[in-house]
């Protein structure tokens, strides 16, 4: 999988989650694109919202990161980081 | 309550057990989840791991199912009834779930409910059924298997928002003394459309969604705009209230720029007592005690 495939992952999944913050901040192109990391405080996640990114990720790319290591990353930029690394 | 442990018992993480746990606990009934919560909570229950991942994690998961089930019974007892609501599940055409006690609905209300992209009310369904009562209502559920807010239908039922108003239209059950229409987040624009297309009396839309949302396919080269300004007459002299977290941008200007086109709708901010009301407010309104009452005032439900 590669990095574009990767923040496009993100991005769906997010679509079909809770989470409402990266359509309402705008900087999905910019994600898209690389030349935005979306800080967590933007996506306005709660526990529900963390649950369902991390298994996004379990589901897309057999990779474990789990709700309570989810913050620490601080933005999907760090997660698509900790992925990369992960796969590697 | 052995579909429960049999379905949780093969995964391999603590992620898909979050899955599974969410998937279940979007179908239960109350006495579904307090029969799964007892059994679990008994002091010799232990997560049986059938997964070779899991082999080792069995202590964790036990923990992690206890606590998701106990989160779910706090807020099914803040509703503050002595008793279960004896709701039973059935589902008549796939994709739409139908509850009811199993009595008569010619005193009764039909809710109709939309879910959010959770599948869910905002909360488990257990804890938002425990909050209905049986008595008074049977419950419709529908939710977007694809999770994209009802904009491409249902699939397998409707491939459009319009099909499925029609559809659900022709598939709710007949003789009630009235139709309810309920929606949360991505529910909420759906629930006005379908209120606008059947005999609903009452709508309650729970930080619906902004009219000008452009992932909104053209539906018979009509904008959702303009869908809704065609629903808008349909809706005029029903009881319309467009609920919003008053702490959740931009659900305050959803709401306002809903009540332009639907000009009898109300909009209502909802604040609560301890914290911030975001856009998911509506569990911590039951951690509060208050979502019966608010179920009730704005569902005209009787708050016994």
């Amino acid at each position: 999988m590669t990095e574009a495939e990767i923040r496009q992952m993100l991005v769906e999944s997010i679509a079909a989650s809770t989470v409402r913050g990266l359509h309402h901040s705008g900087l999905t192109a910019g994600f898209l694109a690389g030349t935005e990391v979306v800080p967590f405080e933007l996506l306005s996640l709660d526990s529900m919202g963390e649950m369902e990114i991390c298994i996004a990720v379990e589901v897309n790319t057999g990779i474990e990161v789990v709700p309570g290591e989810l913050q620490a990353l601080g933005s999907l930029g760090g997660l698509v980081a900790f992925i990369k690394e992960h796969m590697a | 309550m052995q579909g429960f442990l049999s379905r949780i018992s093969v995964v391999p993480s603590i992620n898909m057990l979050n899955f599974a746990i969410l998937e279940l606990t979007n179908a239960m009934t109350p006495i579904e989840a307090m029969q799964v919560y007892q059994e679990t909570s008994r002091t010799d229950w232990r997560f049986e791991a059938k997964h070779p991942r899991a082999a080792d994690k069995v202590e964790a998961f036990t923990q992690a199912v206890r606590h998701a089930l106990s989160k779910i019974v706090l807020l099914m007892r803040a509703a503050g009834k002595p008793k279960l609501e004896r709701f039973v599940r059935s589902e008549p055409v796939p994709g739409i779930k139908f509850f009811t006690d199993g009595t008569g609905g010619t005193d009764k209300s039909l809710l109709i409910c939309f879910a959010g992209n959770g599948g869910r009310m905002m909360m488990p369904l257990p804890a938002f059924l425990q909050h209905i009562d049986a008595r008074q209502a049977d419950v419709v559920l529908l939710a977007d298997p694809m999770k994209q807010g009802f904009r491409n239908g249902i699939s397998g039922i409707a491939p459009n928002i319009i099909a499925l108003v029609e559809q659900v239209s022709r598939v709710v059950p007949a003789g009630y003394r009235d139709i309810k229409v309920m929606g949360t987040s991505a529910g909420g624009i759906p629930a006005l459309l379908v209120a606008a297309h059947s005999s609903a009396t009452r709508v309650l839309a729970i930080g619906a969604g902004q009219p000008d949302d452009d992932r909104w396919p053209l539906v018979d080269g009509l904008t959702l705009r303009q869908m809704l300004a065609d629903a808008a007459p349909k809706l005029a002299g029903k009881h319309i209230v467009l609920a919003y977290g008053v702490d959740s941008s931009p659900d305050p200007e959803a709401a306002e720029a809903l009540k332009e086109i639907i000009p009898n709708a109300t909009p209502l901010a909802v604040s609560l007592e301890g914290k911030p009301a975001e856009h998911s407010f509506l569990a911590d309104l039951g951690l509060e005690g208050r979502l019966a009452g608010f179920l009730a005032d704005n569902l005209a439900f009787e708050n016994k």
